[in-house]
């Protein structure tokens, strides 16, 4: 199978370089192909396992609690200004 | 172009922030109108190993939604991650419903022109909303702030059975009204609680097939999303009459402008990877939980416009003004039951009162005239102690100066109705007034409403006008009589 | 060169020390950093936090000279993977891309061994984002063995199995997705314990794949990770997927047999690839079962061999999800190239801050999501999946626990297995299913091979069967004695 790996790196938002491309597009080709073994098996009218315990999502009350300080919330931060996180321009 | 060629085919999708005090799926407050960045926990900026975990009420809503507007509720609904990246999405995806939402099925129905329609639903889901970028200008970049991320929201998503741009404006109305009425939302339009995506397609009249369809984003008010559908439209239609195609697009309306332009084009792909989110597991809901939902419900906008004409004989005009909003309706009622007669009360609130009150620009909550004083002013009417006529001028003095109708009518007097007193104020002015007796008996009988007039004006409006007007004819009809 | 401590401490007599005075929570910690500094070329270890160490300790030392009640972890020094969030210490989870990140919080696990009275001495090395299997893929470098310097300790809690073994903690808490605990305990020859799926919060802990990512502690006997399990386990209403259920201790009886034992031998398990110390080394384990009393007979895990595929497929689309989030807005790295775009800013900073091993799984996660695939890979894989979990429940229906080599192979050469991630992937092949069946399992070492290196034996409970696995695993580890210097 050809995977389109320009394609998937652009999805992932990962930028490759021209040996990273050559490398995992042959060792995914590769993964991709034994993991397509899994064709052997039926699995016709078999539940998908989404959670390895079934039971149901816990709720929580509607109240609000502890906030971080702008300071803790931006402090991480590789750019911000005075109040908010800044980017290159989006809008 | 001939647009009767052509068929448009349209879908809604609404947005509505949910009324909850704290996020969807953390503790952050999720009334955001702080600094940026302050409404924020490890939840919301998607810090590295945080988890989520669903608020109760969230659910709630949407089970009020859903039951009300008949949908299926799916009591072992499926939260999905949808990815992409932007920079006001913290986690580099968004955390939705795809293959298992809460509601699906249902309907929308509001009036069209006095006849009233029903729209299929498709779907209600659960989702967060993101942060908001903002440009700024100075330095040419953008601002990140993340104050409304985590905020919870349902999608509303219709059917593609929306044929006009008026549909539209009435659809998105109804929901308006169906989600503030419920308490689901405040429905502030203003401040991007109530946010709507149009899907837009035509097709020549008869043909089964859909076009491609444009997606007008974010057109947010009743009024934009009439001018918006209705360029799309026109737009589409243009298109293909001159030999060309409709591109699968995202477009935004430009009000100033007047259009909508094309914002990204599908070919930059935007393949979502939805699966189902491992954080969370399915939203059950047992029957004892839907049932109590169902129970709290209160009557819905398009039902109690018809109860207003079924039961109260109010006009469909009428009945439509009056479910505007809850409010409206609520104080109405209370009036129409106190004074014993809908028509009269109809007729006061959509009348004198809000007239006054828009005059004003004051909200009807605010309103100085509160129900149950314009109740016991109706009663007076009613009870034949005050005139119509008396009754605006009580109102005025209840409005401006605050009295009650009571202390007005003690203060200036109740209304004349005391047959001798009223034949003593009508013998007066013909007597006053040979002149026009002698017009009015010659066939000038528009002066009827001279001696009216004045037996009015002598009375200072307080006569019965009824009375007056048959006591005026009965006396000139003797005059002539005599003579 | 070796570094396994000759000296080991248990929490019990460390607990038992400081109580008749004999030493102090600070002597305690000082050990440690002594032993973290002397062993140094380990690189066990990604941050040592000396001052808040010590100023803990003191804390409690001065606590336990008021009088004041301590907690059940009173002055014990312990490690925490570099995976874990812990408030106001540097977490990265060995990436780049989160080469400065301080967490405002603390994970819930790191909170509870704080309650407890804990010393968190520092931050353990570990594969990036706890994607491998020999911790030779950190932004700080390779960690090594304590048994042989020339060695993986495996992984990827690697900095956490070799900094048990050597001696610069007494306890450490690494994570466990498929296989992350048991195969470093089995290579640095300590136990490691993978709780049932829900049964340790999540709660900041990074997540690599978040259906299957546990928790767990690490030490050098059962009862020390016995008493880390206790802290660290129970419900957290801050993960959805944590179980409400009350967390039972173990049961040591002290000449306890295993009488009617019923333990279950995978056939499936005991393959071609094996390494045949291994294999012996598990079978005279198995002996010593049934010398206290059990009864080992041979069950079948049909979907043995689908387990590997399924596992990739299913961790890697989680982990690319997961993943997105470091986009280097909020946090984290952001490319040093000026760029005027956002895409660009994206692209950039993520192939700068994500490692080799990181990438190739975000492209195979992304690709198994992708419109067209997600059903034959994705969906396919969560079927499989139910049939692996099937074959585990139909095995507990005949047996109590299951026993198997944690890994094929004892620790391998740093730089033998890096090239091909497939071979890499397929040495999990022992720890996978247990995780994605998501019941509970431990390695218990049971010996050594001919150069010394540590064999470990897994063994496997249904869900929630933590309790009884350690009053099992305690009692054979007493059988087995000591060997191989531990």
């Amino acid at each position: 199978m050809r995977l389109d790996i320009d394609h998937i790196a652009r999805l992932a938002q990962l930028e490759l370089t021209p040996d990273e491309r050559e490398r995992f597009g042959s060792q995914l080709e590769a993964i991709v192909g034994y993991c397509a073994s899994l064709d052997a098996y039926a699995t016709d009218g078999v539940e998908p396992t989404l959670h390895p315990i079934p039971h149901a999502t816990p709720l929580r009350a509607d109240a609000v609690g502890a906030h971080l300080s702008h300071e803790a919330a931006t402090a991480n931060a590789p750019a911000t200004d005075e109040d908010a996180f800044v980017v290159p321009r989006v809008v | 172009m001939a647009h009767s060629d052509w068929e448009a085919v349209i879908g809604l999708e609404i947005h509505v922030q949910l009324a909850t005090s704290s996020k969807i799926f953390s503790a952050a407050s999720a009334g955001f109108g702080e600094r940026p960045n302050t409404s924020v926990d490890p939840v919301t900026l998607g810090m590295p190993g945080v988890l989520p975990v669903l608020n109760r009420e969230v659910v709630e809503l949407a089970m009020r939604l859903g039951l009300a507007l008949g949908c299926t509720i799916d009591q072992s609904s499926r939260f999905a991650r949808k990815h992409y990246f932007y920079p006001d999405l913290p986690k580099g995806y968004q955390i939705s419903q795809f293959a298992a939402p809460i509601c699906q099925g249902g309907e929308v129905r509001c009036v069209v022109d006095g006849e009233v329609l029903s729209f299929r639903l498709n779907r209600i889901h659960l989702e967060e909303d993101a942060g908001k970028n903002v440009h700024d200008q100075r330095n040419d970049r953008s601002l990140v702030d993340f104050n409304r991320a985590g905020v919870p929201l349902v999608e509303i998503v219709s059917e593609p059975d929306l044929r006009s741009a008026a549909h539209a404006v009435a659809y998105m109305k109804a929901v308006h009204q169906v989600v503030v009425a419920l308490g689901v939302s405040d429905g502030n339009m203003e401040r991007g609680n109530f946010r709507c995506d149009a899907n837009v397609s035509v097709r020549r009249r008869g043909a089964k097939a859909y076009g491609t369809r444009t997606e007008v984003k974010n057109v947010n008010s009743f009024r934009f999303i009439g001018r918006a559908v209705t360029y799309e439209i026109d737009r589409q239609i243009g298109l293909i009459e001159a030999g060309g195609e409709v591109t699968q697009e995202t477009r935004g309306w430009d009000d100033e402008a007047g259009i909508t332009r094309s914002q990204r084009s599908k070919e930059e792909a935007y393949d979502y990877r939805y699966f189902p989110d491992p954080d969370l597991l399915p939203v059950v809901i047992d029957d004892a939980w839907l049932a109590s939902v169902r129970a709290t419900l209160p009557e819905l906008p398009l039902d109690r416009w018809r109860r207003f004409q079924d039961e109260l004989g109010l006009s469909a005009y009428d009945a439509d003004v009056l479910t505007q909003s809850v409010e409206r309706a609520n104080y109405f009622e209370q009036v129409a039951k106190g004074a014993g007669d809908a028509k009269l009360a109809s007729n006061w609130v959509t009348g004198e009162l809000m007239a006054q009150l828009n005059r004003d620009g004051v909200a009807l909550g605010d309103s100085p005239v509160a129900a149950d004083a314009l109740t016991e002013l109706l009663g007076l009417v009613t009870a034949g102690t005050i005139s119509a006529k008396m009754a605006k001028t009580c109102f005025q003095a209840m409005y401006h100066k605050g009295v009650s109708a009571k202390d007005w009518v003690a203060a200036n007097g109740g209304q004349i109705t005391d047959p001798a007193v009223i034949a003593e104020h009508v013998d007066t002015v013909i007597a006053a007034n040979p002149g026009q007796v002698v017009q009015y008996l010659g066939g000038k009988e528009k002066l009827l409403g001279f001696f009216v007039g004045q037996v009015m004006k002598a009375t200072r409006g307080k006569a019965n006008p009824g009375q007056v007007n048959t006591v005026v004819r009965e006396r000139l009809a003797a005059q002539k009589g005599d003579s | 060169m070796q570094h396994v401590c000759e000296t080991p401490l248990t929490i019990e007599g460390a607990l038992a020390a400081q109580a008749s005075g004999e030493t102090s929570a600070l002597e305690l910690t000082e050990a440690a950093l002594a032993r973290a500094e002397a062993t140094a070329s380990l690189n066990a270890w990604a941050l040592v936090d000396a001052d808040g160490a010590r100023a803990q300790a003191e804390a409690i030392d001065m606590r336990r000279a008021a009088g004041e009640p301590l907690g059940p972890l009173a002055g014990v020094p312990i490690g925490v993977k570099d995976q874990i969030c812990t408030k106001g210490l540097r977490t990265t989870a060995a990436s780049k891309i989160l080469e400065n990140f301080v967490p405002p919080y603390d994970a819930t696990v790191v909170s509870r061994l704080r309650q407890a009275d804990a010393i968190i001495v520092g931050k353990l090395n570990q594969d990036e984002f706890a994607m491998g299997s020999s911790n030779e893929r950190s932004l700080f470098g390779p960690a090594f063995n304590p048994h042989d310097g020339t060695r993986v300790p495996g992984g990827s809690s690697g900095g956490s199995a070799a900094a048990v073994a050597a001696g610069s903690c007494v306890a450490s808490l690494g994570t466990d997705t498929g296989g992350s605990i048991r195969q470093p305990a089995s290579f640095c020859g300590v136990v490691g314990l993978k709780p049932t799926y829900g049964r340790v919060s999540r709660w900041g802990a990074i997540a690599f794949a978040s259906s299957l990512d546990q928790v767990g502690p690490l030490g050098r006997s059962v009862r020390d990770v016995a008493a880390v399990y206790g802290v660290i386990a129970g419900h957290d209403p801050l993960d959805s997927t944590s179980l409400t259920h009350a967390v039972e201790a173990p049961n040591y009886a002290v000449d306890g047999s295993l009488a009617g034992l019923r333990v279950g031998v995978p056939q499936e398990y005991f393959i071609d690839g094996i390494e045949p110390a291994v294999k012996a080394s598990v079978d005279a384990a198995l002996g010593q079962l049934e010398q206290l009393g059990a009864t080992c007979v041979p069950v079948s895990l049909p979907h043995t061999e689908a387990a590997v595929a399924t596992y990739y497929l299913l961790a890697t689309a989680e982990a690319s999800s997961n993943l997105s989030r470091y986009d280097g807005i909020r946090y984290g790295h952001r490319t040093s190239e000026s760029v005027s775009d956002i895409g660009a800013l994206y692209a950039k900073s993520r192939a700068e801050g994500f490692g080799d091993e990181v990438k190739r799984r975000i492209i195979l996660g992304t690709f198994v999501l992708s419109s067209g695939y997600y059903d034959a890979f994705y969906l396919k894989a969560q079927k499989v999946r139910t049939l692996i979990r099937r074959d585990f429940d139909a095995a507990f229906a005949d047996v109590d626990v299951l026993a198997t080599p944690t890994s094929p192979v004892t620790a391998f050469k740093v730089g033998e297995h890096v090239t091909d991630p497939l071979q890499m992937y397929l040495m999990d092949i022992f720890t996978i299913p247990s995780s994605l069946a998501g019941n509970t399992s431990l390695n218990l070492p049971c010996g050594v091979d001919s150069a010394g290196l540590p064999i470990g034996l897994q063994l496997i409970a249904p869900p929630l069967g933590e309790a009884r696995l350690l009053s099992i695993a305690e009692r054979l580890e007493r059988k087995l004695g000591n060997w191989g210097g531990r």
